[in-house]
């Protein structure tokens, strides 16, 4: 597989997201532009669907918490059906 | 038209030329033109029954009942075309083959004996007099005889004597069975018969004429266990002789069942009011597995073949035991079927024992390799041998499977699935030494056959492809 | 004029010519291929074209109507994409069996009836299974057997079901079948299967990992897909789906959050992204039947998209595990910029073509009122962003850099990725082209003021959220593991069972093994006396004998007619 390597002439310092500084800026960066779109709100005219979603913020919370919920149960699956790499082979 | 008389009576000037003119080039030449004009007649027969109905061709201009009347429905003009179809394309593959076994010298002789066979088979299909049956019967079983004498092993002399046997023993009670209707009836038209026989159904003598009938036809159609001369007969007769009988003869022995049992004794009713279809069940079953799992440890592919097609009969006679539509329509599909697949795959055989010498399976390690056609077109035949869509074995399978469906009988589905797996097995034993295993020194020099050889099995395999997915013709 | 001859036809048949052809021409001649075969759909008009008369009864081989044609434009476009993608290879097998498979899968789509769908199912499940073995790892061989098992299996299924359906009504044409028959139910597991239902779904996880780079995205593409238009055809508006479809979008994500192999990451989101569809069928509206073709086919494209980015990467650096990769952006900018194209389509990022269907679909079930199905559906898309929409691109481009410096992907793959990437972004501008094709009108405006927002707000909450939970190092660690999933019950259980049975027995009767092989080979003995070469089956019998059993035969026969008569 070398030669599907190329000479590596970048350096090999670690990558720019991988820098503190950097993803500290990004995740600056996404809540900006959390809250322009949750300032957006009271801009724009909504009309709801479901009626839940008539309450101004409704998607962003959802998407917050239901995203943490489900990174959190999937850490408690994780530790349910984690085996060794090696767990098929005989 | 003539062309019911014709039908017969070109095969049988054929074969007087040929025994007199004693070419073994010029006798291939007369034959040929002889089957091809005969399945030429056939076709137009069948044609002219679909279109008009039942043509009643009255010999001599005598009129039946007294005159022998030649009655072709659809059913007889189907065998006709079977019979004349194998017929006619297995002779430019005879051609190669028989100037190899058989002395240049005796080959008219051949020829002639293989027309008069032919003349017999179409006889007996075409002809609506019972005791014409028998004469036909007669002349194609002796010139069968003397063919599968003709083979390159001399096992084929003692195949033959037995076969002489056996025939004779089952030609003798057809002939006392329909010696017997007569006594009873004063009539021999099979026509005839039919209107009188319902009135005196149930006296002894019309009985043991059935008795003798049924035993008689089951030796011919090989029905298991009055099977035991078959294997011999097409192991050690010439390739085309094996194709050529195992195409037809056995075919032409159920037609005569299904036209002795429903035509002449009254149809449906009174068949299902005798044992016979419980007895022709149990039979059919046993054939099914029995002969498929002697298939499968036999050394010499020809017997194989041989037995394989034993228990393809008793599909055929599973579906006639059911006696409805679907299973009659399954059998006679069957029927067709089977004698383009036996045929194709007797004259593979044939190819390969022409260049290899042997049919021994051992013998055919690496074969695909070496004769890669030959081989590919077993495989496609095999394939359909048991059953796989997209080819006839499974047309007529299905409506084998429906018709044990419509009876209720579930059970009977899964034993034909399990038959057809045993199937799977002997063939795939074939295929296993032919593909799977490094070529033989010998098997290494080898060519494929001549395309006189291959292009009229391959027009079989064909059939046998393009029966399987258009089926307006066999159903 | 055309000839009316199977789109799906074509496929195959050229596959056959394939072997002949060398080099270049090869190349020209797969490409080719496809282009006929949407030339001659595309002349087409709807009505049935081919129906032959077999069994007894009618076979419709070539039904267009819009739901048909739809997918039948989506495969072809998935198989041109394939064919682009997989032309370095040098081999055929991938393209052979990808030919006739995706043939196959079209002439299924085509299939006016039960019986040729039956055929073409098989095909596709035959056919297909190539495409794992052309790996030629062990860990192949036995994932394509297991596949094969199961996707046989369904078409045993639908064999049995349509048996059953044809006696109960006498009829096969593939309309409307519902639950209501035992034939109907059979049917429905057989292409739940297929769809990879909860509990049915694992065969997917499981087999396409495991295949060749190029194999994998032909596989994403098709037996699903059918799947998904067989429901549609045939279930259309049946309740049950609808919670299916909603259980199938929800549990796929924790697997897909803790995989560590990312193709097995996209399969899992490949299953989450069925479960709209198969909500939307289960919904049975137009709306919603018309979201689900354009989510089956912006989703054919998308997914297809991201496994040839995922390929292109296994293809240069022999891994796709999240643990041994990251930093791949510095050599492989242009396969990270499509892979992240891919990823905004899976995540409905307005102006790409997930952002259309998906909507179609939430919009039909918040319509019909379904409330709950509709909360967990948003839930599902939130947590699209993140295993598959961040995930992926994340851990193999970003993330830590993993030192591996591979060479950009070869120019097909970019061309075919491309070309993928155009597809996503113009069905995502210009909805209406895709609108065009759907089955039925459309009255349907994706782009509002309140619609876009709602949905950006979703996204970037989420992407918020990843970002700190990574940040806090509270996601998941990607690391080597084996995460078990229903495949447990028949790789380990249904062994570990076996064993147990067997160790029970062994005590009970320590013998029993020797037995049982002393009783098997008696058997094949016992066949061999009666039917090998000297059996008594098969033995050349004396003429004597023959003669025997024929008089015994004549005074049975005798005898039976005789006391019938009595």
């Amino acid at each position: 597989m070398s030669d599907n390597f190329t000479e590596d002439k970048i350096s090999n310092s670690t990558g720019w997201l991988a820098k503190k500084i950097n993803s500290s800026k990004i995740i600056w960066l996404l809540s900006l532009i959390c809250v322009f779109l949750f300032v957006a709100e009271f801009f724009v005219h909504r009309h709801a669907e479901m009626g839940v979603d008539e309450y101004i913020g409704f998607y962003g919370a959802y998407g917050l918490i239901g995203s943490i919920f489900l990174v959190f149960l999937s850490h408690q699956i994780r530790k349910l059906l984690k085996r060794p790499e090696d767990f098929y082979d005989d | 038209m003539h062309l019911p008389a014709l039908q017969v009576v070109i095969p049988l000037i054929a074969a007087a030329l040929c025994a007199l003119f004693r070419h073994y080039f010029l006798a291939w030449f007369i034959t040929i033109l002889a089957s091809w004009l005969s399945f030429a007649i056939a076709i137009l027969l069948l044609l002219q029954v679909m279109s008009r109905g039942v043509i009643s061709y009255e010999l001599g201009g005598w009129v039946a009942p007294i005159g022998i009347e030649y009655r072709i429905d659809l059913l007889n003009a189907f065998v006709l075309l079977i019979v004349s179809g194998v017929g006619a394309v297995i002779v430019p593959y005879a051609q190669k083959s028989i100037s190899q076994s058989i002395e240049k010298s005796q080959q008219s002789w051949f020829y002639s004996m293989y027309l008069m066979a032919l003349t017999g088979l179409l006889g007996v299909s075409i002809t609506g007099d019972a005791f014409n049956i028998f004469v036909f019967l007669e002349i194609s079983s002796l010139a069968s005889y003397v063919m599968i004498a003709m083979g390159p092993d001399r096992r084929g002399l003692t195949a033959a004597y037995q076969y002489l046997i056996m025939g004779t023993v089952g030609a003798t009670f057809i002939v006392i069975g329909i010696g017997l209707l007569w006594a009873m009836t004063g009539t021999l038209n099979l026509y005839d018969l039919a209107q009188k026989i319902p009135l005196i159904e149930n006296s002894r003598p019309v009985l043991a004429a059935l008795a003798f009938l049924t035993v008689g036809i089951s030796l011919k159609l090989a029905l298991f266990p009055l099977h035991l001369w078959l294997p011999n007969a097409y192991a050690y007769s010439p390739g085309v002789a094996s194709a050529f009988l195992a195409g037809t003869a056995t075919k032409v022995a159920i037609y005569l069942l299904l036209r002795f049992f429903f035509t002449v004794f009254g149809g449906v009713e009174f068949f299902q009011s005798t044992p016979l279809p419980e007895i022709l069940f149990v039979l059919s079953l046993l054939a099914m597995f029995a002969a498929s799992i002697v298939a499968v440890f036999q050394s010499n592919i020809k017997r194989m073949l041989a037995y394989s097609s034993v228990a393809q009969i008793g599909f055929i006679t599973l579906g006639i035991s059911y006696a409805t539509e679907i299973g009659l329509t399954g059998a006679i599909a069957h029927m067709f079927n089977h004698a383009i697949m036996k045929a194709g795959l007797f004259l593979l055989i044939g190819a390969v024992m022409f260049r290899l010498g042997s049919v021994k399976i051992e013998d055919m390690a690496g074969i695909g390799r070496k004769m890669p056609f030959t081989m590919a077109g077993f495989v496609i035949l095999g394939l359909s041998l048991l059953g796989a869509p997209g080819t006839v074995g499974f047309i007529s399978k299905w409506y084998l499977a429906l018709a044990a469906l419509q009876e209720g009988q579930w059970w009977a589905v899964a034993l034909i699935v399990a038959a057809s797996l045993v199937t799977m097995l002997y063939i795939g034993r074939v295929v296993e030494v032919a593909y799977f295993r490094e070529p033989t020194v010998k098997v290494d020099q080898l060519r494929e056959v001549p395309s006189s050889m291959l292009l009229p099995s391959f027009l079989l395999v064909g059939a046998a492809v393009y029966f399987g997915l258009d089926t307006s013709l066999s159903v | 004029m055309m000839i009316d001859i199977p789109p799906g036809l074509i496929l195959i048949l050229g596959a056959l010519i394939v072997p002949f052809l060398k080099g270049y021409l090869r190349g020209v001649f797969l490409l080719a291929l496809p282009i006929l075969s949407s030339f001659i759909l595309y002349n087409l008009p709807d009505g049935s074209h081919f129906a032959i008369t077999a069994f007894g009864q009618h076979l419709e081989l070539l039904r267009v109507d819009p739901l048909s044609r739809i997918f039948g434009y989506v495969f072809l476009i998935a198989i041109f994409l394939g064919i682009i993608y997989s032309l370095h290879l040098r081999t055929i097998e991938e393209h052979l069996s990808g030919l006739i498979y995706s043939g196959a899968a079209i002439g299924a789509v085509f299939a006016g009836d039960l019986i040729s769908l039956f055929v073409y199912w098989e095909l596709t499940a035959i056919s297909s299974v190539f495409l794992i073995l052309a790996r030629r790892t062990p860990e192949a061989l036995a994932a394509s057997m297991r596949y094969l098992i199961i996707q046989v299996g369904s078409g045993v299924l639908l064999l049995a079901g349509l048996i059953i359906r044809w006696n109960e009504t006498g009829n096969i044409t593939f309309d409307h079948i519902g639950l209501e028959s035992v034939g109907g139910v059979l049917i429905f597991l057989a292409f739940g299967i297929k769809a990879a239902f909860p509990l049915l779904h694992n065969w997917l996880q499981d087999s396409y990992p495991q295949a060749t780079p190029t194999g994998t995205v032909i596989l994403s593409a098709f037996t699903t897909k059918l799947a998904i238009y067989a429901l549609a055809r045939g279930y259309a508006g049946t309740e049950e789906l609808i919670w299916i479809g909603t259980i199938m979008a929800i549990f796929p994500i924790f697997f897909a959050i803790i995989e560590n192999d990312l193709r097995r990451v996209l399969a899992y989101s490949l299953n989450n992204q069925l479960g709209f569809m198969v909500v939307g069928i289960g919904i049975g509206t137009e709306l919603a039947l018309n979201g689900t073709a354009a989510h089956a086919f912006s989703h054919i494209i998308y997914k297809a998209l991201l496994f040839m980015s995922m390929g292109a990467i296994l293809h240069r650096t022999g891994t796709v595990l999240a643990s041994e990769l990251g930093g791949l952006y510095k050599t492989m900018p242009f396969t990270s910029i499509f892979c992240i194209i891919g990823a905004a389509s899976i995540s409905a990022f307005p102006l790409f073509c997930g952002f259309i269907s998906k909507s179609m679909i939430l919009s039909a079930v918040a319509y019909e009122g379904h409330y709950w199905v509709w909360i967990l559906l948003l839930l599902a898309s939130a947590g699209v962003i993140h295993y598959s929409a961040i995930k992926v691109p994340y851990f193999a481009f970003f993330a830590n850099d993993s030192g591996k410096r591979p060479k950009e992907a070869p120019l097909n793959m970019l061309i075919a990725m491309a070309l993928a990437s155009i597809l996503c972004v113009g069905i995502g501008v210009w909805p209406s082209s895709l609108f065009y094709i759907l089955p039925f009108e459309v009255n349907y405006i994706p782009y509002t003021e309140s619609h876009i927002l709602s949905q950006l707000q979703l996204l970037f909450f989420s992407a918020l959220s990843f970002a700190v939970l990574i940040k806090l190092g509270f996601y998941p660690v990607q690391s080597k593991s084996t995460i078990i999933d229903t495949d447990w019950i028949y790789r380990r259980l249904a062994k570990a069972v076996v064993v147990l049975i067997t160790n029970v027995a062994l005590t009970l009767h320590s013998n029993l093994f020797e037995v049982t092989i002393l009783r098997a080979r008696r058997l094949v003995d016992q066949l061999y006396k009666h039917h090998g070469p000297q059996g008594i089956l098969a033995r050349t019998w004396p003429t004597g004998s023959m003669v025997l059993w024929v008089a015994i035969f004549l005074g049975i026969y005798l005898l039976l007619y005789f006391i019938k008569n009595i």
